[in-house]
């Protein structure tokens, strides 16, 4: 019997037998589920596209019009 | 359905034994996946920082614009592997994280969980992380015994 089919045993059991404490059995599970400690936001992006082209940027920026450069 | 005490019991031993075992691999996972967010995000501001320093110094020590290019496609070259690591890294959080989702939305559903593709994606997280420690590492000792060109 696997772990789901003994819990809709249990829970069939108890709104058989006992249904007065079927709502509380419920919200036990449910309490046991909410304890699990949650995700993080995920890490960021990457910034390599940005990174090279702020490079690309730069290198405009100093050598425009750079006559000793116009055969690069 | 009809069951008898004995039954009953045994269904809840069974059931809390089965909980127990899953949420504590679900825990592990979902804390390991956290600890592998921060050491991402930290990999991550490494990287940029490195990778805008050296372009930045390789285009001051530069004399002509061609000279600049090249310089910084070796320093573009030498980060593409960290970069992609990262990349690789980031991915297979993202599936940890949709692999613990998943479990959560299955057992709130009183489904049982894929343990197994859990395990699976905390596997490959773990493996991702190597890799990028190794890459970033690998650059950060270049760094540190790097000759000013």
């Amino acid at each position: 019997m696997t772990g789901a089919a003994a819990l809709s045993a249990l829970l069939a059991f108890a709104a058989q037998a006992a249904p007065e404490i079927l709502e509380q059995l419920k919200s036990l599970i449910e309490a046991l589920q909410q304890q699990h400690p949650s995700l993080v936001a995920p890490p960021p992006p990457d910034a390599e596209a940005q990174i090279d082209a702020e490079a690309d940027k730069a290198i405009a920026g100093r050598f425009v019009g750079d006559p000793e450069d116009d055969d690069a | 359905m009809k069951l008898d005490a004995r039954t009953a019991i045994a269904a809840i031993a069974i059931t809390l034994a089965d909980l127990a075992g899953c949420a504590t691999v679900r825990d592990d996972a979902v804390a390991a996946t956290n600890a592998a967010a921060d050491l991402a995000t930290a990999a991550e501001h490494t990287l940029e920082e490195l990778d805008r320093r050296e372009q930045a110094d390789a285009i001051a020590h530069a004399t002509t614009e061609g000279e600049a290019r090249a310089a910084v496609a070796m320093v573009r070259l030498r980060y593409a592997r960290a970069w992609e690591a990262y990349r690789r890294f980031r991915l297979a959080w993202l599936a940890a994280a949709s692999a613990e989702r998943a479990y959560d939305a299955a057992a709130a559903a009183r489904r049982a969980p894929d343990v197994a593709h859990l395990l699976a994606a905390a596997a490959t997280l773990a493996d991702a992380a190597a890799a990028l420690e190794a890459a970033t590492a690998q650059l950060t000792t270049a760094r540190l015994g790097a000759v000013t060109p």
